[in-house]
């Protein structure tokens, strides 16, 4: 059974959602969406299918205390695979205070949501001029940004060029792996922002846009995030009893991390991903002849303590 | 999860049960492709009929050859029951409507959706309806409609055997609604987490919900005692009930999951009987609604029908090919119906099989 690709679209209201969707579906890609969306905004959306959702946020009985998921998700990607005539994506815009975490593990907790869809990557539209206030007073927008795998950062026009650049600064020390495009009106290509794969295991890391050379923490907002690095071979057995315990006790307030790891004794990339308290991991494919055999891990978070998780990480060196 | 297995493995060679299965299902079924997925597997007027996601309920004969379907909705049918007397059908589909096709295959309209899909349908013993959407519930009984809300979405409907009461799956719960001359009341009964589909036991005693999170969860009526019943490696989606009410069979284990609920305190402080024919996941069970068989689906396509008292089986079709979800037999046992992958719908005659 084939896997529909679906994006999440976040950003808070105002920033350019509705119009970066309506660029997504009217290009002249010839793909069919289902949009799921929150939200009927004024502006409309051009679209055959679009379903609304009434967010509901469910915990999940499974011991894990910030496991929550979108349940309306999980009835209306249900209720669309039973649909004969099929899509090329689904796109699920999310209303501008949405905490990304719920739809994001939706598609890692539930075995039906799994098995018929996969998440291609969270997209997030910020405006450069407001973005600024926006990460002083809502928690919300620190957290989509954290969330991203794409961010586009529209009306770059509104602000001059020296502004421009503090406000990458203040995105980069938030999520310094998510690809970044500088937009006005959210004019960017269809496959910069659908068909990402950016959860495919494969890919994690695969461009690892703008990585820091050596171990880098951020602390300007709330949250931040720390690169780690090391050209020292890891213990897998140290490693992952770390990093499951990190994950365990720190779940809560880590939002993603990504990671590529060189195990010690082993030829393979080692990838690992996560949200909250879900990771997954596997082997990704051989290192190459002359490639640097570096482990890096990135956490983006809240209140993360840099040196107990340097620390850590280092001392799982074999 | 109860200790396995309890059933004989067959001592025939796997291969020449399989080359059985396949000459079996030769002769007493066929299968088709209807080219979309499959809601629900009823028996109208007779004929296994499947509810579909083109918006048709697509009819098949039980011998070989003639098919039909009726377009009931504009979108895909989301769910589907029959009348009490099983000449009716009503459905919810993702055009907003809830309709019914009557006996001679004309579809009416019932009611619309204020917004969104039309996601659940029941019908009672008595001939009260009740349709759900998002968080709305209508009540259709004695020329009179009612609207309960729910505090989340439902997750399934299901009328009382016996007496005037409904229960309403959702997240955090059971809604439980009782006729009264005044309306509908209803009741909350709690438990953390999210229910998708709920059942009644025969006798009324026990009402059971699928949870979200692999397990079902129950109340003992009289006292609201909880009963939780856990370590599915799957969703057991798919619940059968023996004709006598002593026993619940459930999918989403390894093989069949018999729980014993003819004690007073149901399967409270027993194990679950396995009945491990095969190392495969079961996807549909189904009783047959007489006899001591009952009929198992697998995920890997297989149809099995098992002496479960016996202790034998025999293979109705053969594996290696995409999961049986959904499994119906007659009312007599006529025949048993299924539906299997993406699209695909078939019967097996077991009339043909007795002569």
């Amino acid at each position: 059974m084939s896997q529909v690709p679906v994006t999440i679209l976040t950003g808070y209201l105002g920033a350019g959602k509705t119009t970066l969707l309506n660029r997504i579906l009217t290009g002249s890609h010839g793909k069919r969406y289902a949009v799921i969306v929150n939200e009927f905004g004024e502006v409309g959306i051009d679209n055959d299918l679009i379903v609304d959702a009434d967010e509901e946020i469910f915990e999940m009985n499974n011991g894990c205390i910030c496991c929550t998921v979108r349940g309306d998700l999980i009835r209306i990607l249900g209720g669309l695979m039973k649909r004969k005539d099929k899509f090329d994506g689904i796109i699920v815009e999310t209303t501008g205070l949405a905490d990304p975490g719920p739809v994001i593990q939706t598609f890692f907790v539930d075995d039906e949501v799994r098995e018929r869809t996969k998440l291609d990557a969270v997209v997030t539209v910020t405006d450069a001029k407001h973005l600024g206030d926006r990460l002083g007073d809502s928690h919300e927008a620190e957290e989509q940004i954290a969330f991203a795998d794409v961010i586009v950062l529209n009306k770059t026009d509104l602000v001059p060029a020296a502004a421009l650049a503090g406000i990458e600064r203040r995105i980069r020390a938030i999520n310094p792996t998510a690809k970044l495009y500088k937009t006005q009106r959210c004019q960017v290509d269809h496959d910069a922002v659908v068909g990402q794969d950016a959860f495919d295991l494969s890919r994690i890391l695969a461009e690892e846009p703008d990585f820091l050379s050596d171990d880098h923490d951020h602390h300007h907002g709330e949250v931040a995030s720390l690169s780690l690095i090391t050209e020292r071979p890891i213990d897998p057995k140290k490693f992952f009893a770390w990093l499951q315990g990190v994950t365990a006790t720190q779940g809560a307030d880590i939002l993603r991390l990504k990671g590529i790891i060189a195990m010690k004794d082993d030829d393979d990339r080692y990838v690992v991903q996560g949200v909250h308290m879900l990771l997954e991991g596997n082997r990704q494919r051989p290192w190459r002849e002359g490639e640097v055999r570096q482990s890096r891990l990135v956490f983006i978070g809240r209140k993360l303590d840099a040196d107990a998780l340097r620390d850590g990480f280092h001392a799982c060196a074999a | 999860m109860p200790a396995r297995p309890d059933l004989a493995r067959p001592a025939a060679p796997i291969a020449d049960m399989f080359a059985a299965a396949r000459q079996r299902f030769a002769e007493l079924g066929h299968e088709r492709d209807i080219g979309a997925p499959v809601t629900q597997v009823l028996c109208w007027g007779g004929s296994p009929a499947f509810a579909a996601g083109d918006g048709c309920l697509h009819v098949l004969a039980v011998d070989a050859g003639a098919a039909a379907k009726i377009e009931v909705h504009g979108g895909a049918i989301l769910s589907a029951c029959c009348s009490p007397d099983g000449h009716e059908v009503l459905s919810g589909g993702d055009d907003g409507f809830a309709r019914i096709v009557g006996a001679g295959g004309v579809a009416r309209g019932l009611a619309k959706a204020r917004r969104g899909w039309m996601d659940h349908v029941a019908w009672s013993s008595w001939r009260g309806i009740a349709f759900a959407s998002g968080r709305d519930v209508q009540v259709h009984a004695e020329g009179i409609t009612q609207t309960i809300e729910l505090p989340s979405a439902c997750g399934g409907l299901a009328f009382a055997p016996k007496g005037r009461r409904l229960a309403i799956a959702h997240y955090g719960g059971v809604t439980l609604a009782s006729s009264a001359p005044a309306g509908w009341t209803t009741q909350h009964l709690a438990w953390k987490g999210s229910h998708i589909g709920v059942t009644w036991s025969p006798d009324c005693r026990f009402l059971l919900t699928v949870m979200q999170e692999s397990a079902l969860h129950g109340w003992r009526l009289a006292d609201q005692t909880s009963l939780h019943m856990g370590g599915f490696p799957a969703k057991p989606r798919s619940l059968s009930w023996s004709r006598n009410g002593h026993w619940l069979a459930t999918s989403g284990g390894q093989g069949l999951l018999l729980w014993p609920f003819k004690g007073k305190d149901g399967p409270m402080g027993h194990s679950a009987r396995q009945l491990v024919a095969r190392d495969d996941l079961a996807s549909a069970v189904a009783f047959h609604p007489k006899g001591r068989l009952i009929a198992v689906g697998y995920g890997d396509g297989a149809i099995v029908l098992m002496d479960w008292a016996a202790e034998t089986m025999a293979m109705m079709r053969a594996p290696d090919r995409e999961a049986v979800h959904k499994l119906l037999w007659a009312p007599h046992g006529a025949w048993l119906a299924f539906a299997a992958g993406e699209s695909l719908v078939g019967v097996i005659n077991m009339a043909a099989s007795e002569r």
